[in-house]
């Protein structure tokens, strides 16, 4: 088990959130911070708030 | 484990055409900067990955891999364990096309197959190959030389849990944009505030952008309209110039024909094009007159006077307006008649209605009392009246009670001889004598022979007196229902009587009314035709009129005197349409320049707010909202970081002792453990001596420190369980003295036993005390002109 995942989910618990942080760690591994930005940007976006999703 | 064989490049990176390279356990490579070094190193991430570090974290392109003087490159890595060979290849082109093909003991794979079946083989992934497999100055130098921070973070790296960073990155610079956004949503609101009256005035932003855009419409309009004016002016100027003298000769007839003109204009301008009809104020004094006459018994007869003898606008306009407001009043005072009647009306109505009601139950109840009455006046023709009766009555009781005072011994002794005879009794049953039934008999008959007109004479009296009873009976028990049928009876009438005065009534208000109705519509048709407006209208299109007529005139006077003076139509009309383009050419430009400033200001409001107020704080209220959301995730992921380290720490603690053992072997340390700072959640490194001293990471040499970085990280490497079994040094301890270098090679030379090494350094003394140390070892040189070149040195 991945330890991370693991103590995210312990942290955050079964939330929003701690899905969320479970997505921005797993792309942080597949693409770096513009994977985790492209991440966030959706999220916020579900927030009602529209960020600029272009590179760091 | 796997260990590298061979590395075959072409065009990638710095290394333009073909490259081979064969490796040993122990490989140097050397080179200044910039010769290739690290591009073979990352040659081999890509073969395994299809990916590296550098395209990764952004720094470069994939297509960047390609050689520049290329169009397509090509890895190649063979992998050897035990007696399996696995040989890697990957493909690039500048087109985007990526191709790889894994050859494993001669089984070819490609594409996806050949990406699972690495993964199954090498048991890595990408992450954890860039902290543990290939390790650079980042790692070590952060180790050894570097604050607590400095060193939790390298540590964090091998760990992997820097992740936890990157993400926190991200998020501060995204929390940074959120911050800003809000701070701009702030001034753009308080902008909304400093403009509000504009606002109100538009109808909000919506009409503030709408009204900007009609007014930039209506500029262009008006521009195009101030060109054409001005070529017109620029022309009419120039026919101007041929009697210009004859103008200012002319020039007080002239002024006075461009008041008249212009007074006119506006007259008919006033006017809107249509007609003056002088007969308007004729028709309507026609129609209030005869209104007057037609109601003169309701209204001052001096109205019809004051019409009649007007004989001047002010005085007719006065007397239409008195008669006016006498019309008027009146329809008032009939509709309020009218209400009246109708009240009277709906009052007879309403009475009728409830006399009928009255009327129905009279009848109804006549009904159920008639059989009774009928009893009783058949009663009556047999006994007259009730009182009748009763005397009658009396009297038969009375004649009765005398016939029987009479005839009652007889009767009595008729009765019981009858009896006698009948039953044959031999006793007599009031006295007990002895009797015969013959004699009996023979009583019976005798008492019969004297009285029998006298008994039946008292059963007929009986008989007489029970109908008697009877009726009397019957008579008082129907004098109630009687009484009261008779009461009805006579109610009724009243009632039918009362009906008919009603109704008569509710006739006469019914006419009533409809000759008011009548009156009313007839008064409120003339009043929806005149009204003080018309009047006023009427008046003033007849006074406009009439000046219209006197100034027609006077400009054809004054036409005819201009004409004489020399100034034709031609040219009065050309410089009547000069004056009237001047004029409507600074008109334009007034309008024009009003327009600008509203356009100036109307930009300024849309910029400077951009918005309507509740979008604006809705927008808002969201941005803080996200913030604060990300503010939780950052300060959990601290968190998660600190109990990762702690959790990570106890699962390495034992593994990590055991090689710091394995490669430190001068016995001043005889364990090597590391805690988490309780305060700040930093790692505490921390080394015991044989004696049981504890001594933390900072009272270390550097040397014992590095030792300590890489049992880190091949304790990890271990834990990971992965099955590749070559490690990477990129310029491992650049800029340090000559005691690290030394204890790095005695660890290289250690580390040799259990693992293939690579080392590629830009300092051929650690080159040489590499080579040196290990005699067995590769040594390669990398260097660079057109294309980078590397060739082993024997």
């Amino acid at each position: 088990m991945d330890i991370l995942i693991e103590e995210v989910r312990k942290v955050f618990g079964n939330t929003d959130e701690g899905r969320l942080a479970e997505r921005l760690i797993s792309a942080y591994r597949a693409g770096g911070p513009s994977a985790v930005k492209a991440v966030l940007v959706e999220y916020l976006k579900t927030l009602g708030v529209d960020v600029e999703a272009g590179e760091d | 484990m796997w260990r590298l064989e061979r590395i075959e490049l072409d065009n990638f990176r710095s290394y333009r055409g073909r490259h081979v390279v064969e490796f040993g356990g122990v490989n140097v490579v050397w080179g200044r900067i910039g010769a290739g070094k690290t591009s073979l190193l990352y040659a081999v991430e890509f073969a395994l990955f299809g990916r590296q570090l550098e395209v990764k974290e952004r720094v470069a392109k994939l297509m960047d891999l390609i050689n520049t003087e290329a169009q397509e490159m090509k890895v190649a890595v063979t992998l050897k364990k035990d007696g399996d060979v696995l040989r890697i290849e990957r493909r690039l082109s500048r087109r985007g096309a990526e191709k790889v093909m894994l050859v494993h003991n001669g089984v070819e794979l490609r594409g996806r197959e050949a990406e699972e079946r690495l993964k199954e083989l090498l048991h890595i992934d990408e992450d954890v190959y860039e902290r543990l497999i290939y390790i650079s100055h980042r790692t070590l130098e952060g180790f050894i030389y570097g604050t607590t921070q400095r060193r939790a973070l390298s540590v964090d790296r091998l760990f992997g849990i820097d992740i936890i960073d990157g993400v926190v990155k991200t998020l501060t610079s995204l929390e940074k944009e959120l911050l800003k956004q809000a701070e701009e949503l702030r001034r753009r609101l308080s902008a909304y505030e400093k403009y509000k009256d504009v606002m109100r005035r538009y109808g909000g932003y919506g009409g503030v952008v709408s009204r900007l855009e009609t007014v930039k419409k209506e500029i262009e309009t008006l521009k195009e309209r101030e060109r054409r004016l001005a070529e017109e002016a620029e022309e009419l100027a120039k026919r101007r110039t041929a009697y210009l003298t004859k103008l200012k000769e002319g020039e007080t007839l002239l002024m006075e024909y461009y008041r008249a003109k212009s007074e006119l204009e506006l007259l008919e301008s006033a006017a809107d094009g249509e007609e003056i009809d002088v007969t308007v104020l004729e028709k309507i004094r026609e129609a209030l007159r005869e209104a007057l006459e037609e109601y003169e018994h309701m209204l001052p007869h001096q109205l019809v006077e004051r019409l009649e003898s007007a004989r001047d606008l002010e005085t007719l306009s006065a007397a239409m307006a008195e008669t006016y407001d006498a019309l008027v009043k009146l329809s008032k005072d009939i509709e309020s008649q009218i209400s009246d009647t109708k009240k009277l009306y709906d009052l007879y109505v309403a009475k009728v209605k409830k006399i009928e009601e009255e009327i129905g139950d009279a009848e109804a109840k006549l009904r159920r009392l008639e059989k009774q009455y009928l009893r009783f006046k058949e009663l009556q023709k047999s006994f007259q009246s009730l009182e009748a009766a009763r005397s009658a009555l009396a009297e038969h009781r009375r004649k009765l009670a005398e016939v029987e005072k009479a005839v009652s011994f007889s009767s009595a002794v008729r009765t019981v001889a009858l009896y006698i005879a009948e039953t044959g009794l031999e006793r007599c049953p009031i006295c007990s004598a002895p009797v015969s039934r013959e004699a009996a008999a023979a009583v019976a008959k005798e008492v019969e022979a004297k009285f029998g007109d006298l008994i039946r004479e008292v059963e007929a009296l009986r008989e007489k007196v029970r109908e008697l009873e009877r009726a009397v009976e019957e008579m008082e028990t129907l004098s109630g229902d009687v009484a009261e049928y008779l009461a009805t009876k006579t109610r009724l009438e009243e009632l039918q009587l009362e009906r008919e005065e009603n109704v008569k009534k509710a006739l006469q208000a019914e006419k009533a009314l409809r000759q008011l109705e009548k009156r009313a519509e007839r008064l409120r048709l003339l009043l929806s035709r005149i009204d003080r407006r018309t009047i006023s209208e009427a008046v003033s299109k007849y006074a406009r009129s009439l000046k219209a007529r006197d100034l027609r005139r006077r400009l054809k006077e004054l036409e005819a005197q201009l004409k004489n003076a020399g100034l034709t139509d031609e040219a009065l009309t050309a410089e009547v349409r000069w004056r009237e383009v001047a004029e409507e050419l600074e008109k334009t430009s007034n309008r024009l320049a009003e327009l600008y400033r509203e356009k100036t200001m109307l930009e300024e409001v849309t910029r400077e707010v951009g918005g309507d107020a509740d979008l604006l704080k809705k927008r808002l209220d969201n941005v803080l909202y996200a913030y604060s959301r990300l503010q939780e995730v950052k300060a959990k992921l601290e968190l998660v970081k600190v109990n990762a380290r702690a959790k990570l720490l106890e699962t390495a603690k034992a593994r990590f002792n055991e090689t710091f053992l394995a490669l430190y072997k001068y016995g001043d340390i005889v364990r090597v453990n590391a805690d988490l700072e309780q305060r700040r959640g930093y790692y505490d490194f921390y080394a015991v001596t044989p004696t049981g001293d504890r001594y933390g990471i900072s009272k270390l040499s550097d040397g014992q420190r590095l030792s300590i970085a890489l049992a880190l990280a091949l304790a990890l490497r271990d834990i990971a369980k992965t099955d590749v079994g070559f490690i990477m040094f990129d310029e491992p301890i650049p800029y340090v003295d000559v005691n690290i270098r030394n204890a790095f090679v005695e660890l290289v030379k250690t580390l040799s036993a259990q693992y293939q090494i690579v080392v590629a350094t830009q300092s051929r003394d650690f080159a040489d005390m590499l080579k040196q140390a290990v005699p067995s070892a590769k040594f390669f040189t990398v260097t660079k002109k057109e294309s980078s070149e590397i060739k082993e040195v024997a």
